[in-house]
């Protein structure tokens, strides 16, 4: 056993070194698959489906049959500031998967692509605001396009290895403005401006291990990388100002702001869990995560910005110093984060097995309380989940191989959290946040002998 | 059941689940809650709000040829001080700044009470209160009632001599003075007369009495509204001291600098924790001769926490009056300069949170251009 662990060590750590960089995304609050979801997402030791690309890539080889799924889930938050609902935008995401295997002698190999399409929109990023109090884990991190290729490797019997990658979209956004201005006459005002936006992808690393020390357990691990997207603007203008189009200039007007904001930091995740599964009826699993909030950069833009008039114009006058803004640390927590899952099947017959599953995850918030300038709302969530399977596996001569469609049901509470500010003339204030959450989604998969 | 059927229904279940869900990836707006603890920035309602047509633009009032110094309202009624013009007025006195009414050039102030018309303004002022008493020399003004439990109505007002109570059996019923009305005369060895008071009542805290006392703001406390004690704004000196509130240093060299603080108007208003603070808001003389209105909490009512955040805009504001309306929004009254055939006047004007949304009538259409 000792040999067989310290191989295993040994893979996983080889696995880590081919990763580049590193991720928060949809599925760290949507889950990805409706059997993990509905298992409380502890499946860290045994995942096998498509989700895997997501939980533990390990997982891609353990079944040998080529897996092709389409599902669809939604996320509702029912998210209250001081009793005033804060109007989180629900979201929705179409979720596509395949999981091809090939065998190379004795050794699995196989290939696993995730895609979570949001069905609003590709991407969104929003700068934050000091004093509009936001929930920042929901209200936007969330709506973003998730792609994530994946391999995995069953070099033993008990011993599964996978790793890949999930992309991610930053952007650079640069606004130029020239022209002349008349400052007497708008109608001789001229100006023109280019836009260029760049959006670069940011890749992030995951990889995992799987191990079977016999028939009835399964241990696990994983491992995420972090990643962090930016959003740069820069705007610039450089006017000359005359008092018609062709008179001498007057004065040259310069303007220049450079704002750069986090938008979205993922923090890099260790997963360890197990499964326990004596027989196909039944099966349980647990897993503990590691959350590296504590390097969540700052949220507050960094701004700076300068303005300045050449030559004379009498009656305009520029401060000398303009105010640019600052980051301010946020001061957020590595945070541990249990889950709890399971699943029985009730029925077993006629080429049909229903399965019913249930699971239990909390969340410990990794944002403190906000008691300064900075308004970014969160609370510790509780996560219960439940979910139904249907698996058809005799579907002869219209489909060899299996047909399975999975749901799942999500409650997610956060209770009431108390933000009390150090400062009495905030202009925020005190506030109470808290509320509800309500996922649900299916799924449809297609497995082919 | 056999598990074709079951899968036929399967899949018809998933079909229109699917077909549903797909419809319903509208793009919304952004989240964009605004949460304030209601004690400012603020923003002055418009006269589709008010309900009130005629000059001054957006004044909650009007009361023709008169200067106002200040307003507050209770229940349903509007308290203020206004004055009427004086016809054989002297020579207006070259050392008030600009904004500054000389109430030398009226008749002397009285306090008015006006009642509300529905809508954010007052209607059918009528005067209410004059000074009588000899403490008060030949002017009342700066009210400020209180209404208490039983409906009694309390009219804390400033005289020549000090600061004077009244009380009503209701709020709309007659003035009588409290004895003299006299509650607080010569405070100091200065020979310093309180003026402008404001008053918050309080379980905890008890009756808190706040005042302009020569270019200060001191606080009074009492048990039952009548008697009041002097509070040491300072203890930790030996002397009696006013409230500490010291302005924030200037940003730049050539910002104007603070002269002096008076004025005050307070509040009790709860933050969305339970907390309650003393909210205070006053005047702010600065050295180019504007004025503006400056803010501070406090959890005791004596150790304040001032803001360095412009309040309400404009260059004239002064005599901020705050209430917590029936919503739990602060309604903040304050008067601005308001210059009438040549004549510097004050009108009174209602300004609330800036999310605050009233009950508006329908601005009129635009014009088509041509």
């Amino acid at each position: 056993m000792m040999r067989r662990i310290a191989i295993a060590l040994a893979t996983f750590s080889a696995a880590l070194g081919l990763s580049a960089t590193a991720a928060a995304s949809p599925p760290d609050t949507l889950g990805l698959g409706s059997r993990s979801i509905a298992m409380g997402g502890a499946v860290v030791a045994d995942v096998q489906d498509f989700g895997s690309v997501y939980y533990n890539p390990a997982g891609l080889a353990r079944d040998n049959r080529l897996q092709v799924n389409a599902g669809y889930l939604r996320l509702h938050s029912f998210l209250q500031i001081n009793d005033d609902d804060s109007d989180v935008e629900p979201l929705g995401a179409s979720t596509f998967g395949i999981v091809a295997s090939h065998s190379l002698g004795r050794v699995d190999l196989a290939f696993g692509l995730a895609v979570l399409l949001n069905d609003q929109r590709i991407a969104r990023t929003r700068t934050a605001i000091l004093d509009r109090p936001r929930w920042e884990l929901y209200d936007t991190r969330d709506h973003k396009v998730y792609l994530s290729p994946a391999v995995g490797l069953r070099p033993f019997r008990w011993l599964h290895i996978g790793g890949g990658i999930t992309f991610q979209s930053p952007a650079t956004l640069q606004l130029d403005v020239r022209g002349s201005l008349d400052p007497f006459d708008s109608s001789d005002t001229r100006f023109e401006h280019r836009f260029r936006g760049n959006l670069v992808s940011v890749r992030y690393p995951q990889a995992g291990i799987q191990i079977d020390p016999n028939d009835d357990w399964s241990i696990g691990a994983s491992y995420r990388g972090s990643y962090t997207i930016d959003t740069i603007t820069l705007a610039g203008a450089d006017l000359d100002i005359a008092l018609s189009p062709g008179a001498p200039t007057l004065a040259q007007l310069q303007l220049a702001i450079a704002s750069a904001s986090l938008s979205t930091f993922g923090p890099q995740q260790a997963t360890v869990g197990f499964a326990f599964h004596p027989s196909a009826a039944f099966r349980i699993g647990a897993d503990v995560v590691w959350v590296d909030w504590s390097k969540h950069g700052s949220l507050i833009s960094d701004e700076e910005i300068s303005i300045e008039i050449i030559g004379n114009l009498p009656g305009i006058d520029i401060p000398s110093e303009i105010r640019g803004r600052d980051p301010i640390p946020l001061g957020l927590r590595d945070r541990w984060i249990p889950r709890v899952g399971g699943e029985g099947r009730l029925i077993a017959n006629d080429g049909l097995q229903l399965f019913l599953r249930g699971g239990y995850a909390y969340e410990r918030t990794p944002f403190p309380t906000q008691t300064g300038v900075t308004n970014f709302v969160d609370g510790d969530r509780h996560v219960l989940s439940s979910g139904l399977g249907l698996v058809f596996d005799q579907l002869e001569p219209g489909l060899d191989g299996e047909l399975r469609l999975d749901a799942h049901l999500v409650w997610g509470f956060l209770p009431d959290r108390v933000h009390e500010k150090l400062s009495l003339v905030d202009p925020v204030g005190d506030y109470v946040a808290g509320g509800n959450q309500l996922a649900f989604g299916v799924n449809v998969t297609v497995v082919f002998e | 059941m056999t598990a074709a059927r079951t899968l036929r229904g399967s899949l018809l279940g998933l079909a229109l689940v699917a077909g549903g869900c797909s419809t319903l990836g509208n793009v919304g707006e952004f989240a964009d809650p605004i949460s304030t603890a209601g004690a400012g920035p603020f923003r002055f309602v418009d006269k589709y709000e008010t309900a009130i047509d005629g000059e001054p633009a957006n004044a909650i009032v009007m009361v023709s040829g008169d200067a106002m110094s200040s307003g507050v309202a209770a229940g349903d009624f509007l308290f203020f001080a206004a004055a009427d013009a004086n016809l054989v007025a002297p020579d207006r006195d070259p050392t008030l700044a600009d904004h500054e009414v000389d109430f030398a050039r009226f008749e002397p102030r009285t306090i008015r009470r006006a009642s509300s018309n529905g809508w954010a303004g007052y209607i059918e002022p009528e005067e209410v209160f004059v000074a009588e008493e000899a403490w008060e020399g030949d002017a009342v003004f700066d009210p400020w009632p209180v209404l208490l439990p039983d409906g009694t109505l309390r009219l804390y007002y400033a005289a020549e001599g000090g600061i004077g109570l009244a009380e009503a059996s209701s709020v709309d019923g007659t003035l009588e003075r409290v004895g003299d009305g006299h509650v607080l005369g010569e405070l100091t060895d200065d020979d310093l007369v309180p003026s402008s008071p404001t008053v918050v009542v309080d379980d905890v805290l008890g009756t808190l009495m706040y005042f302009e006392l020569g270019g200060d703001i001191a606080v009074a406390r009492s048990d039952d509204g009548v008697d009041f004690e002097l509070v040491d704004g300072d203890p930790s000196t030996a002397a009696w001291d006013p409230l500490d509130l010291p302005a924030a240093p200037p940003m730049a060299d050539d910002d104007p600098v603070e002269l002096r603080i008076g004025h005050p108007g307070a509040v009790i208003a709860a933050m969305g924790s339970g907390r309650r603070t003393v909210r205070l808001y006053f005047e702010v003389f600065l050295s180019d001769e504007t004025r503006t209105i400056g803010f501070a909490a406090s959890l005791d009512g004596v150790d304040f926490e001032r803001s360095a955040r412009t309040i309400v805009a404009g260059e004239s504001s002064g005599t901020p009056a705050p209430i917590v309306d029936a919503e739990g929004n602060t309604r903040l009254f304050v008067t601005q300069s308001s210059e009438r055939a040549n004549e510097q006047r004050r009108a009174l004007y209602l300004a609330v949170g800036t999310s605050t949304e009233l009950p508006s009538l329908p601005e009129p259409e635009p014009e088509p251009e041509g």
